[in-house]
């Protein structure tokens, strides 16, 4: 066992002294300590709000989401799949405890009465947080991934906190989160094909050439809207935390069950 | 010759997160194992912080340090505590 | 000749390879799953790690990708972009942190299921198990 380890690590040893040679030596990352940005990155920069470059614009000052859901807007929405994938495969492991309800044994449910305490205003925080990482994600830091992943934060402490029996009695079932999920990714696929209804292209934002179609690119104040990816924001928000509440609901039947079962 | 104390916050912050993963990789008791681990995000939290990527914080933070802590305290305590050999 | 940007760089380079190296050496030799579960988060999130340093700029005046400047004209956009950081890698990253909480949902399950079957999670035993499972059907 001893000399498997030793081989281990050797081996690893060996392939990060090669990344690090092609690193520092050949430079594969470009030249050490760079200074100047790539050329795609630069170029991103330059169009993500531009007024002189009408049909490149994004009306987006926040460089990661005209990326994320203009230029590079197909990627996200596979990106979206793969997360709905993962999540169905964590809900088809442990689907038929699912449906069963939870056991009433003899113990009191739930923590002490002064992290319930607790518990309550952080959750509310987290949700008001989230949806408004959602909210203002075009224009600061923050957008629907974003939103989602901290809303998700929610779940997990109503559920382990307060248990699942709770979380039922409040009208939280794992339904309820499905449709909340499914109904929302109906809604930011419909904000995709919309451009293809009105006769432009799938996943447009502005202006284009040969498509005059666009999203609002401002509010009525001249704050940026960042067209099509304000909508998408709020709406992948709302589609990650319903994913995340169904997984965590999930959690709380888990922790429902009795040992050996 | 260009301002370097973020470059050295970043060189120290990322030499003690090498130590709390060391730490981590070699450690038998599970709990301990993950009160290190968020540390170690702590640490990366604040080296993406350095390096001018608000937005992976904001996401980084709340997956890391809440969700992944809370979902394998979650595991061990369903599961086993201790690690052998 | 090696300026002290190049020696930063050369340092934390070498820092995130041993970072990766350690998350892979738990990842492949030591038994417990869970312990397999939290090192592979490490890996994912030393790679993070990587894609924004490989999108920082080693000068002073350096700013996020977040234009303040509502109502931009040409110079202040060659201003921001003469500071600001390459905004590809941390989209990617986004992605990529709650893609990687979605899989650790799934395999922490997978890991509990496992305990169920095997009333273990050391993979050696578990492997002992299968062998005798197989054996006495024979």
């Amino acid at each position: 066992m001893r000399v498997t380890g030793l081989i281990a690590a050797i081996s690893i040893l060996i392939v990060l002294f090669a990344l690090a040679y092609g690193l520092v030596v050949l430079g594969i990352s470009g030249p050490p300590a760079p200074v100047k940005l790539r050329l795609l990155g630069e170029k991103y920069l330059y169009y993500m709000i531009n007024p002189a470059t009408k049909y490149f614009t994004a009306e987006s000052p926040e460089g990661v989401s005209a990326i994320l859901w203009d230029y590079r807007g197909l990627d996200t929405l596979y990106e979206t799949m793969v997360l709905f994938g993962a999540i169905i495969g964590a809900i088809l492991v442990y689907r038929e405890y699912l449906y069963s309800e939870p056991r009433k044994t003899g113990k009191i449910y739930g923590l002490s009465h002064i992290v319930r305490t607790v518990s309550k205003i952080i959750i509310w925080l987290t949700i008001i947080i989230a949806v408004a990482f959602g909210f203002t994600g075009q224009i600061t830091p923050g957008g629907g991934f974003i939103g989602g992943a901290a809303f998700a934060v929610a779940p997990v402490l109503l559920v382990l906190v307060y248990t699942l029996g709770y979380a039922r009695r409040l009208g939280l079932t794992h339904r309820r989160a499905l449709l909340l999920r499914a109904s929302f990714l109906l809604l930011l696929l419909l904000v995709i094909v919309t451009p293809l209804i009105a006769g432009g292209y799938i996943f447009q934002n502005q202006a284009k050439p040969g498509s005059a179609f666009s999203f609002p690119g401002r509010f009525i104040d001249s704050t940026p809207l960042g067209g099509s990816i304000f909508f998408l924001n709020l709406f992948e928000l709302f589609a990650v935390a319903g994913a995340f509440t169904v997984a965590f609901i999930l959690l709380g039947v888990i922790a429902s069950l009795k040992e050996g079962e | 010759m260009i301002p370097v104390l973020h470059l050295v916050m970043l060189a120290v912050i990322l030499g003690v997160s090498f130590i709390t993963i060391f730490l981590m990789v070699f450690e038998r008791d599970l709990l301990k194992m993950i009160v290190l681990s968020a540390a170690q995000s702590t640490f990366y939290a604040i080296v993406l912080y350095i390096l001018l990527v608000p937005d992976v914080v904001l996401a980084y933070i709340a997956v890391a340090v809440g969700i992944y802590t809370a979902l394998l305290m979650f595991a061990v305590k369903k599961t086993e505590r201790f690690e052998e050999a | 000749m090696m300026g002290i940007g190049e020696v930063f760089w050369l340092y934390i380079w070498l820092i995130i390879m041993a970072n990766m190296g350690l998350a892979i050496y738990g990842l492949i030799m030591r038994p417990n799953i869970l312990k397999k579960i939290a090192c592979l988060t490490v890996l994912a999130d030393t790679s993070f790690i990587v894609l924004a340093f490989i999108g920082y700029r080693f000068k002073y005046p350096v700013s996020p990708y977040i234009m303040t400047n509502w109502a931009p004209n040409n110079a202040t956009i060659t201003h921001f972009i003469s500071e600001s950081v390459d905004p590809l890698p941390p989209t990617l990253t986004i992605t990529a942190v709650v893609i990687n909480l979605s899989i650790t949902i799934l395999l922490v399950f997978l890991a509990i299921r496992l305990y169920e079957v095997y009333g273990t999670l050391d993979v050696k035993k578990i492997a002992m198990i299968k062998k005798e499972l197989r054996g006495g059907e024979k």
